[in-house]
């Protein structure tokens, strides 16, 4: 759980892969990012600003995040929109203005409806109630409704069954591409690595290992990146999804 | 007799509804399990009974008492959030503290009101009648409501959300730029001054301010907010609120029931802790009594 030498550079509308074994230090980079990990040396500037010190609370004004436990990203004894109401006002003061009015509430569904998971009718109902995917959507909508200049998903639909997770995976591609947001994603799964994005990053022992833009990423398999993973580790890829994933290549 | 235990359940029951409901806001909203409610109690009742010994507005007291509370509860707060003394133990230093505080304020182990006018005096004054249970009543009758509707606007506003998430879920909500330092402190204030205010108006009511009025006070209050929860189940905030004060009135009943019966009443905070360890108890046997039940139900079939 360490970063090793990370020098990364993301440029506006960049949406990165990251990949990597257990333990290579890809959710330790969004903490580091997010604020939530302070580095023992070296710098996290974003645009142009050092923000190393910021504790994450200021930080997160410009940056969205979902995380692999879609209990996370919800408050689950409030409601739908009292939840959607908090993150409007993502790094915003928060004062003693009503959290949900009839203006937000309209924008709320406006948000919601896209989704088809019939969120926007149940605005009032507890987010407790709500399935773990349609929770992890919201999670993703409330990530992305004040356009964060920097969306950071942590594996967001590792936790999901098959079927949910690629509904989200659709989502998340839908909602990126729309805002043009700039994205760092991390997962587990290959096949999303490769098909996701405009450049992907592999992670070992807290360095970057291999760092493919899009034109690049485009010809690579899961084989090459296996390949590539071993040849500049020096060691055997250690992941149970992929084991099998490779076996089914193989 | 009837009457009596009536008039007295609903006297308490909505002088404690404020004790009650600063607990709920730091036990449930806040999920900070917060003992300093035992010091701020009596913190209320020792500076309202003060200042109105001294001859001072009862209104001024009764304000100035919840001042303290809230002093009560940053210091609290900031034990907790920028000293990173665990929750419970902020609680209890705090608690231990205002103890001596409460004794520096008095000045003695308790000071005695009935010779002085208390707030409630000065109502019966305007309105031309003498001072009364029912009169006591009525006041608080318009008072809870009023602290009620203001509670159930601020945890709708977006600090207020800030604060319900800070209980609910602190990591999102500092991921959502929320100083959840900051929201912890007001709760806790919030939460302390109520329970100050509730300390004061007790005081005024019985007539005396004790060092010793606030021993077993968190569990008076946390039994109210169980009680109500669990006999009214209601989801909306002000529907919530209003459950925690007949939480607390039927708690009254309970030991004024009790006390008719002839239970001593120095064993009242033991039947109290009981009554409290059995509804936390009560989810873990319902599944046993579930089980029971449909084996009963088939041996009689």
């Amino acid at each position: 759980m360490a970063l090793d030498g990370v020098d990364l550079e993301v440029s506006p509308s960049e949406f990165i892969t990251i990949i990597g074994s257990n333990g290579a230090g890809k959710s330790t980079l969004l903490n580091t990012i997010a604020g939530v990990h302070l580095p023992d040396s070296g710098r996290v500037i974003f645009n142009g600003t050092d923000i190393t010190r910021l504790p994450e609370y200021r930080r997160t004004k410009y940056m969205g995040r979902v995380y692999q436990d879609p209990m996370m990203g919800t408050a689950s004894m409030m409601s739908v929109e009292e939840n959607m109401a908090m993150a409007v006002l993502r790094g915003q003061r928060r004062g003693l203005r009503r959290g949900v009015n009839s203006r937000l509430r309209e924008q709320f569904r406006e948000a919601l409806a896209p989704l088809d998971l019939g969120l926007e009718d149940r605005l009032k109902q507890n987010v407790g109630t709500l399935s773990g995917g349609q929770r992890q959507a919201l999670a993703i909508v409330m990530a992305t409704i004040s356009k964060p200049a920097l969306l950071l998903l942590d594996e967001h639909t590792a936790s999901l069954d098959p079927k949910t997770g690629r509904t989200i995976l659709e989502l998340t591609e839908e909602v990126i591409r729309q805002g043009n947001l700039t994205t760092l994603m991390v997962t587990h799964n290959m096949d999303q690595a490769l098909k996701l994005g405009n450049r992907l990053i592999m992670m070992d022992a807290g360095r970057i290992i291999l760092d493919v833009d899009a034109e690049q990423k485009s010809s690579l398999t899961v084989r090459d990146l296996v390949e590539q993973f071993e040849l500049a580790s020096g060691k055997r890829f250690v992941d149970d999804s992929l084991l099998l994933r490779r076996r089914e290549e193989g | 007799m009837l009457l009596n235990i009536t008039s007295i359940t609903f006297e308490q029951g909505l002088a404690y509804a404020l004790l009650a409901l600063g607990v709920y806001l730091s036990f449930r909203t806040l999920d900070f399990p917060d003992l300093t409610v035992d010091g701020s109690f009596p913190l209320g009742g020792a500076v309202a009974a003060v200042l109105i010994f001294g001859g001072g507005s009862p209104l001024v007291a009764t304000l100035a008492a919840v001042g303290a509370g809230l002093l009560a509860g940053i210091g609290t707060g900031l034990l907790n959030t920028k000293l990173r003394i665990n929750p419970l133990l902020s609680g209890i230093l705090m608690m231990i503290g205002l103890y001596s505080i409460n004794l520096v304020i008095m000045g003695r182990a308790n000071i005695s009101l009935l010779r002085v006018d208390t707030l409630f005096d000065n109502l019966a004054h305007v309105f031309g009648v003498s001072t009364s249970p029912t009169l006591v009543i009525l006041s608080l009758a318009v008072l809870v409501p009023i602290v009620i509707i203001i509670l159930t606007w601020f945890l709708h506003t977006n600090i207020g959300l800030a604060i319900r998430a800070t209980g609910d879920n602190a990591q999102m909500i500092r991921g959502l730029g929320a100083d959840t330092d900051k929201t912890k402190i007001i709760g806790l204030s919030m939460s302390n001054g109520l329970v100050a205010l509730s300390g004061a108006l007790v005081a005024q009511d019985q007539g005396f301010a004790d060092v010793g009025m606030g021993i077993g006070m968190i569990i008076i209050g946390l039994a109210s907010v169980i009680i109500g929860e669990s006999l009214f189940r209601r989801k909306a905030m002000s529907w919530i609120l209003l459950s925690v004060v007949g939480g607390s009135i039927v708690y009254r009943l309970f030991v004024a029931v009790a006390l008719r019966l002839g239970m001593p009443p120095g064993m009242l905070k033991l039947i109290t802790a009981l009554l409290v360890i059995a509804v936390l108890a009560a989810p873990r046997f319902r599944g046993t009594w579930e089980r029971l039940s449909r084996w009963k139900g088939r041996n009689h079939a």
